[in-house]
C-alpha cells in the first residue's frame, strides 16, 4: 500500500496534513474506526485539490470544521444523522446551545469581558492558593490583597504571575483555537471558579466565634404534660392537709377553672403508668387525686424476678415531709394570710 | 473495470467548492438527489472521489461540495450499493475507486423512476406543460 504522505508541489504537504488533521479533530464524536474509514480517501483528494489551484485549502474547501460537519452529515454519521443514544442527544443539544449564533451585541460584550475574566481568574487563583498556604487569619487580615506565607509582597508577586499566566492562556486558547487548548482554558476557568466559591464558603462559615449552647437541657416532654421546675414529669398529685392527713378524691382545677388532667403517663425512665379513673354520672373520666395507678417494676440486675413480679404493681404514695404548722381555724374557707399553704414535697 | 491512472484534463480544473455561494435553495434540493447523481456517475465508469466531484461539476452541478460527495460515497458503500478497490498511483497516494454492484444498480433504477415521477409533478406544478399554460 502506498504511503499516504502527499508528494505534491513543495509547500502543499504541510497544508494538506494540517487540513486533514483538523478535519480529523472535528470528527471527535465518531469512533476511531468510523472516523478512519470516513477520511480514508481524503489525503489523495486533498492533494489533488491543493495541486489544482494556488488558493489555500480553506478557501477552496471551506473550514475544516465545516468540511467535517458536511462530511458527517452526508455520510449519515454523527449526532442527529442516525439514531443516537440519549446521552448523545443531550451532548448534541448542549453543543447546539453553546455554538448557536448569538446576536452581535452579546458577542461583542462577551469578547470585551473575556480579558477581564482572565485577570480575575488569575487573581482568584493566587488569592486562594496564597490563602491556603498562609492560613485563613493572615489571608483575611490582608484582604483584598493576596498573601503568600503571610507576606503581602510575595502574595502580590504571586498574583501578578497568576494573572499573567491566566491572560496568556486565555489569549492563546482563543487565538489558536485548537480543541484541546480551548478545553484546557475552560477547565481552568471552571476549576478556579469552583475552588474560589468553596474557599469563600469556608471563610464565611467559620468566620465568627462559635457559640456554645448554654443552659439546662430542654424538658424531656413537650407541651401538654405537667412538669416540675426541673422538667421532671408529674404523674400524680398527693394532697395533704395541715395535719398531715392524705386527702382523697380531690378534684383539682387550674386558674381558668379547667380540671388538671395532663399528668404524665410514664415514669422518667420510660415505664408506662396505668391510671384507673373514676367516671362521673355521664360516663366521663374523672381525675380525682391522688390517682389510682400501677406501674411495672424496674428491671432488677440481680437476676430473674420471681414469677408474678413482672406484673404491674400499684403506685404507693411517696414519703412526704409536712412542715410544722399551727392548726387552721375551724371553718376557714381559704388559707389564712399568716400561714401560706405549704408545697407538697417528696 | 477501472481507469488507468491518467488524470483526465478537461479544460481548466474546476474549482473545488465549499459551502454554497449561490444561496440555499439549490443546495438543499441537490442534497436530496446527490445519491442518484453519484450512482449515475459511477455507473458510467468506476471512479474515485475527486474524479466524481469533478464530473458532477462539469455536468452542471457546480454547487456540490467535496465533503458531501465523499460522505455520500461512504454512506452508499456502507449501505452495500457500491464496491470499492484500491489502485496504487505513481503520482503519490493511492486512490480508492468505487463501482456499482447489483444492489447499486437496482437503487439507481429506483432512483430514476422516483426522479421521473417527482420531476413530472414539479413540471406540472410549476407550469412547464404547454397544455397547462394554454388554459
Amino acid at each position: 500500500m502506498t504511503a499516504t504522505n502527499t508528494t505534491g508541489p513543495a509547500g502543499t504537504t504541510s497544508t494538506v496534513d494540517e487540513y486533514l488533521q483538523s478535519v480529523r479533530a472535528h470528527l471527535g464524536e465518531l469512533s476511531d474506526t468510523e472516523a478512519a474509514e470516513l477520511i480514508e480517501d481524503l489525503p489523495s483528494h486533498l492533494a489533488e485539490v491543493a495541486a489544482s489551484s494556488d488558493e489555500p485549502l480553506d478557501r477552496q474547501l471551506g473550514s475544516p470544521a465545516a468540511f467535517a460537519a458536511e462530511l458527517m452529515a452526508s455520510a449519515g454519521l454523527g449526532i442527529g444523522a442516525r439514531g443516537s443514544s440519549c446521552r448523545q442527544k443531550l451532548w448534541a443539544g448542549a453543543q447546539a446551545v453553546w455554538s448557536a449564533p448569538r446576536p452581535e451585541a452579546v458577542e461583542r460584550w462577551r469578547a470585551e469581558l473575556r480579558p477581564a475574566w482572565w485577570v480575575a481568574r488569575g487573581a482568584l487563583a493566587a488569592g486562594v492558593v496564597g490563602g491556603v498556604l498562609s492560613g485563613r487569619d493572615a489571608a483575611l487580615r490582608a484582604f483584598p490583597f493576596p498573601v503568600l506565607f503571610g507576606n503581602t509582597a510575595a502574595g502580590l508577586l504571586l498574583g501578578g504571575l497568576a494573572v499573567a499566566a491566566s491572560v496568556r492562556l486565555g489569549r492563546v486558547a482563543s487565538a489558536l483555537g485548537t480543541t484541546r487548548l480551548k478545553r484546557s482554558d475552560l477547565a481552568v476557568s471552571l476549576l478556579v471558579a469552583l475552588v474560589a466559591m468553596a474557599a469563600w464558603n469556608q471563610v464565611h462559615l467559620n468566620a465568627g466565634p462559635n457559640y456554645v449552647e448554654a443552659g439546662t437541657e430542654p424538658p424531656p416532654y413537650t407541651t401538654g404534660v405537667l412538669v416540675d421546675g426541673l422538667g421532671n414529669p408529674i404523674s400524680n398529685i398527693y394532697p395533704y392537709d395541715r395535719q398531715g392527713l392524705l386527702l382523697h378524691d380531690v378534684l383539682l382545677y387550674d386558674q381558668g377553672g379547667r380540671p388538671v388532667v395532663n399528668h404524665a403517663d410514664q415514669t422518667p425512665d420510660g415505664r408506662p403508668i396505668v391510671t384507673t379513673h373514676d367516671t362521673d354520672n355521664n360516663g366521663a373520666e374523672v381525675h380525682a387525686y391522688p390517682l389510682r395507678q400501677s406501674v411495672e417494676p424496674q428491671w432488677s440486675p440481680d437476676g430473674p424476678s420471681p414469677p408474678g413480679a413482672a406484673m404491674s404493681q400499684p403506685v404507693r404514695p411517696p414519703a412526704v415531709v409536712i412542715p410544722p404548722l399551727p392548726p387552721a381555724n375551724p371553718g376557714s374557707n381559704g388559707p389564712s394570710p399568716a400561714a401560706p399553704v405549704p408545697p407538697v414535697t417528696g | 473495470m477501472h481507469k488507468t491512472d491518467s488524470r483526465r484534463q478537461a479544460g481548466p480544473a474546476p474549482s473545488a467548492r465549499g459551502p454554497s455561494s449561490r444561496g440555499l435553495d439549490s443546495t438543499q434540493m441537490m442534497k436530496g438527489v446527490l445519491d442518484a447523481a453519484v450512482l449515475a456517475v459511477v455507473e458510467r465508469n468506476d471512479a474515485y472521489g475527486y474524479e466524481i466531484v469533478r464530473t458532477l461539476r462539469e455536468e452542471g452541478l457546480d454547487e456540490v461540495g467535496d465533503a458531501s460527495v465523499y460522505g455520500t460515497l461512504r454512506r452508499l458503500f456502507a449501505a452495500g450499493a457500491l464496491t470499492s478497490y484500491v489502485v496504487p498511483s505513481d503520482e503519490g497516494p493511492y486512490r480508492k475507486y468505487y463501482g456499482l454492484n447489483r444492489a447499486g444498480r437496482d437503487l439507481l433504477e429506483r432512483s430514476r423512476k422516483a426522479w421521473r415521477g417527482f420531476a413530472d409533478t414539479m413540471d406540472a406544478l410549476l407550469g412547464f406543460n404547454d397544455s397547462e399554460e394554454a388554459k
